[in-house]
């Protein structure tokens, strides 16, 4: 059928078959030439898209900042965990610290981290607290999680009181006072990160009794500061 | 292939996974975000009532169609920034008290994010929203006069009446006052500001001061 | 079964049997009725679409130009001439050819069509409203979805009444075998109302928190281009090219791969209209490698196409419904291209937020689907009314001034947005000046509206010279 036609084709007589056919036959089809039906893809179409696939792979493990829903810049690539939490910028963990020091510790330690003599022991110049002599990092942080009583020295000042446990603190806000006190009132000791406290929580076993300055001393010491700081303060 | 149910199955498997991946992941993460109590109080700051109102004004005037509201990331472009139209990129919680995101995808004119710091002055707004050729020459903006209202000056002008000087100024004993939609209108316009941070915007960018 | 006759069964397609020419008359003859409407609504759609984004373009380049009344103002002007060509135009007629196609595939002449025919004017009575309440200020901003809650409800539900007979006439499929086309008519009309409900529920009634709107409504704004337009687009092209150069489909594995690559990475693809906006990096990063990747489809399908068509040129000439689908074809190597290059993000600061984002869409809309919608018309009409199309040079101008009409417009946005771009990345330049840059571009693109509405005029009135009436012939073969 011609469909470039000038004339109206109502014009010119039609008998009925005809116009049928004319109109609603099948187009002809050359059944003859089928030889590429089941052909194989050409092989540089198949070699482009494996080429894209990869460069894609790659695009996306670089530019996907982590597959986090915080990451808005393409640019940041984190895959490693950047804390816990829906934050994924660095968090300035002694402001962190501030906070759990000023709500938890300061009613005992003080805001000036001076205690009270004869009840509670400092944290300016504390062996304890900067890791000094036998104590490790390690012992600070079972001492913040499990409490401490019994009688202790701190800077050869005895002391004799109970410290509560504060292991439902998260690792995170123990890091956080920690590094706090160990860098505020002329304290000058590497930070503590998050991912040492969580070591330290799980290598000790839970108690409910408090720790005893015996007790603590007979655990070796450990350092934090061989690990690289993931939860350092922002410069 | 010969199968109804096993095309209708494909189909349906690949569609769902784009489904599950944007539409519910939206959903959950950036959909149920909620306002970041900072120091500085509950951020982004919550829009007033003459503000919300004023939004819908921007939406009925499609306004959308030639603004944009978003600054962009850094990774992709710093021009945004320069161009002094925002001091940080855009996040998506910045979009929190918005009924309607108007991201915007063209602009015909500049972007509104900020344009309640950079152009705080309302008269600025209302003199600009009815002659914009004179206040911005060469802009593409129609005016929205039919957001004014045009009066018979009463005995003393109005305190609401806009100076105009342009060709479309009221001639003598006439005034133009802003309507309701006008006033909300630009009320939200001047309540368009990120002059607060938030955790999540990307740490290279220190907003300048 | 062996290899020779599954060859036999799967090659004799270029419907799954011969039907025979009564039923044909039938099928034909069942869907003249609904097919009208179809048609008279659509076209009037695009003239009356084509006209305000004429008035919408002038605007942009002379803003005084009727800007007293609200009703015209750009803001509520430009979605409505747009939503009308969207939906009154290429989704009204989309679905037209789409189940004329189906029923000639299935072998089924359609019955009850009166339901058909309330759906077909519900949808026009919501298109007309919608457009009227955008214009009064009812407009829900959100882009290609500003029609109202009820309108887009009325829209909804006339799609389901149509949809409907989709899936009813798979159902009464004589063949075992589906088409190429049914495939991708299927992923179209099992996308669309998905995509188009999740949208307005989500984002225009009982909206959630502005935060989470971005992503869903480029979700919505990729999938109606790349999963409704262009499957649509794809199985008519798959339908009209073999049918007219008496060929069969090239390579089945390469429409497998077409196929199946489109569906999978078109919905990611729409994040990308999102690049360096507020959405987290990784779902930028998928629209940026989706739209890469989307290359994969489209020279999967160009390629077949390229194969039936080879020692065919002549019939390209001589027939207006395979001329319009070559150039429908083109116009989808351009886009799938044009997308490409937008989705690489050092390219996207440049292009994002100019004329470049609209050309594209525009292409997609009148060059893409628009032209292969005309190629489908200039099939299946004469097949529908016994009649042969009246006036040659007509269609000759159709053709020419739709191809330079289109192609002078993509030009112009696309240069332009270019331009525009690299102005607009410069903060020296001032953001007035940026506009002059654009200036001269829209007025080509406003000189482009009047090439393509003369072309539309010529469509219609070739249209009105159709005799439908004269043709009663299908009557007798109803059957």
């Amino acid at each position: 059928m011609n469909p470039y036609n000038d004339q109206y084709s109502n014009d010119e007589l039609h008998p009925e078959r005809d116009l049928l056919e004319i109109n609603h036959a099948p187009a002809p089809v050359d059944r003859n030439n089928t030889e590429g039906f089941f052909g194989p893809i050409p092989l540089w179409l198949i070699t482009l898209s494996m080429v894209l696939f990869f460069w894609a792979g790659l695009y996306l493990a670089y530019y996907s900042g982590g597959f986090k829903s915080t990451v808005f810049n393409a640019s940041v690539v984190s895959w490693s965990g950047g804390g816990a939490g829906a934050v994924a910028a660095p968090i300035d963990m002694k402001v962190v610290g501030k906070k759990v020091f000023t709500q938890n510790c300061a009613v005992c330690h003080q805001s000036t981290g001076l205690g009270v003599p004869g009840q509670f022991p400092p944290l300016v110049g504390s062996e304890w607290v900067l890791s000094q002599d036998w104590h490790g990092d390690n012992h600070l942080v079972k001492n913040v999680l499990y409490g401490l009583q019994g009688p202790v020295t701190v800077k050869n000042i005895p002391f004799n009181n109970a410290m509560a446990p504060w292991n439902q603190l998260s690792d995170q806000q123990i890091a956080g006072v920690l590094t706090y006190i160990r860098s505020e009132w002329g304290n000058n000791a590497p930070p503590i990160t998050t991912e040492f406290v969580a070591k330290v929580r799980a290598d000790t076993k839970p108690r409910t009794e408090a720790w005893t300055m015996a007790e603590l001393k007979a655990i070796p010491r450990e350092l934090c500061s061989t690990t690289p700081n993931a939860g350092a303060p922002a410069k | 292939m010969s199968r109804l149910s096993s095309l209708f199955l494909s189909i349906a498997l690949l569609f769902l996974s784009a489904w599950l991946g944007i539409v519910v992941y939206s959903y959950l993460q950036l959909g149920r975000l909620t306002s970041f109590a900072g120091s500085d109080g509950v951020l982004p700051p919550d829009f007033s009532g003459r503000a919300i109102l004023g939004a819908q004004v921007y939406a009925a005037n499609g306004c959308v169609t030639c603004h944009s509201q978003q600054i962009r990331q850094t990774s992709v472009t710093r021009s945004d920034i320069d161009r002094g139209w925002g001091k940080r990129p855009s996040v998506a919680r910045d979009y929190l008290r918005d009924r309607t995101a108007f991201l915007g995808t063209m602009r015909i004119g500049p972007d509104l994010s900020n344009v309640g710091l950079r152009l705080s002055d309302p008269l600025w707004h209302y003199q600009h929203l009815y002659e914009p050729d004179r206040i911005v020459p060469g802009s593409t903006m129609p005016s929205v006069r039919y957001l004014f209202k045009l009066q018979k000056i009463q005995g003393q002008p109005s305190e609401e009446a806009i100076p105009l000087v342009g060709s479309y100024a009221p001639q003598q004993g006439y005034e133009v006052i802003p309507t309701e939609d006008a006033k909300n209108l630009v009320t939200y316009l001047l309540s368009l500001k990120h002059d607060y941070t938030l955790p999540e915007v990307s740490p290279d960018v220190t907003p300048t001061p | 079964m062996n290899s020779i006759s599954r060859t036999q069964s799967t090659i004799n397609l270029t419907e799954p049997a011969p039907l025979h020419s009564v039923t044909r008359a039938a099928i034909d003859g069942s869907l003249r009725f609904p097919m009208a409407l179809w048609v008279r609504g659509s076209v009037f759609w695009l003239l009356v679409g084509s006209l305000l984004s004429l008035v919408a373009a002038f605007k942009l380049v002379v803003p005084s130009f009727l800007d007293g009344p609200s009703f015209l103002t750009y803001g509520r002007l430009f979605p409505v001439a747009t939503d009308l060509l969207l939906y009154g135009w290429a989704t009204q007629l989309g679905i037209g050819v789409s189940l004329w196609l189906m029923a000639r595939l299935c072998g089924s002449p359609l019955r009850h069509t009166s339901l058909l025919t309330c759906a077909i004017i519900l949808w026009n009575v919501a298109i007309f409203l919608g457009s009227l309440a955008i214009l009064c200020g009812y407009s829900t901003s959100v882009e290609w979805l500003e029609y109202p809650n009820w309108a887009s409800f009325l829209l909804f539900l006339s799609f389901l009444l149509i949809g409907v007979w989709v899936v009813l006439l798979f159902s009464v499929r004589q063949s075992c075998v589906l088409y190429v086309s049914q495939w991708y008519l299927l992923a179209a009309f099992c996308s669309f109302p998905w995509i188009y409900a999740t949208a307005n529920r989500l984002l225009t009634w009982g909206v959630i928190e502005g935060s989470a709107q971005g992503p869903i409504h480029w979700w919505y704004g990729g999938n109606l281009i790349n999963l409704w337009f262009t499957p649509l687009a794809l199985g008519l092209g798959y339908y009209i090219i073999p049918k007219i150069t008496g060929g069969i489909i090239a390579n089945y594995y390469l429409a497998i791969l077409g196929f199946f690559s489109l569906l999978l990475f078109a919905a990611w693809s729409g994040s990308a209209a999102l690049i360096g906006g507020p959405i987290p990096a990784w779902m930028m990063s998928a629209g940026v490698v989706a739209t890469v990747l989307m290359m994969i489809p489209m020279v999967a399908v160009v390629l077949n196409f390229y194969k039936m068509l080879q020692g065919h040129y002549v019939a390209i000439v001589e027939s207006p419904a395979l001329r319009f689908t070559v150039v429908g074809i083109i116009s989808y190597i351009i886009f799938t291209t044009l997308s490409f290059f937008n989705a690489i993000p050092s390219f996207n600061a440049t292009l994002h937020f100019t004329d470049y984002t609209s050309g594209r869409t525009m292409l997609a809309l009148l060059g893409f689907l628009s032209m292969i919608l005309f190629g489908a018309i200039y099939y299946i009409l004469p097949r529908l009314t016994g009649i042969e199309w009246p006036s040659s040079s007509l269609i000759r101008w159709h053709f020419w001034l739709a191809t330079v009409g289109v192609s002078l417009m993509i030009f112009s946005m696309i240069f332009g947005g270019v331009i525009e771009g690299i102005a607009l990345e410069d903060a020296a330049i001032s953001f007035v000046n940026v506009l002059s840059y654009a200036a001269p571009w829209r007025w080509l693109v406003v000189f482009s509206w009047i090439l393509l509405l003369f072309s539309y005029g010529a469509f219609a009135r070739l249209l009105l010279t159709m005799r439908w009436e004269a043709a009663s012939l299908q009557f007798k073969y109803k059957v």
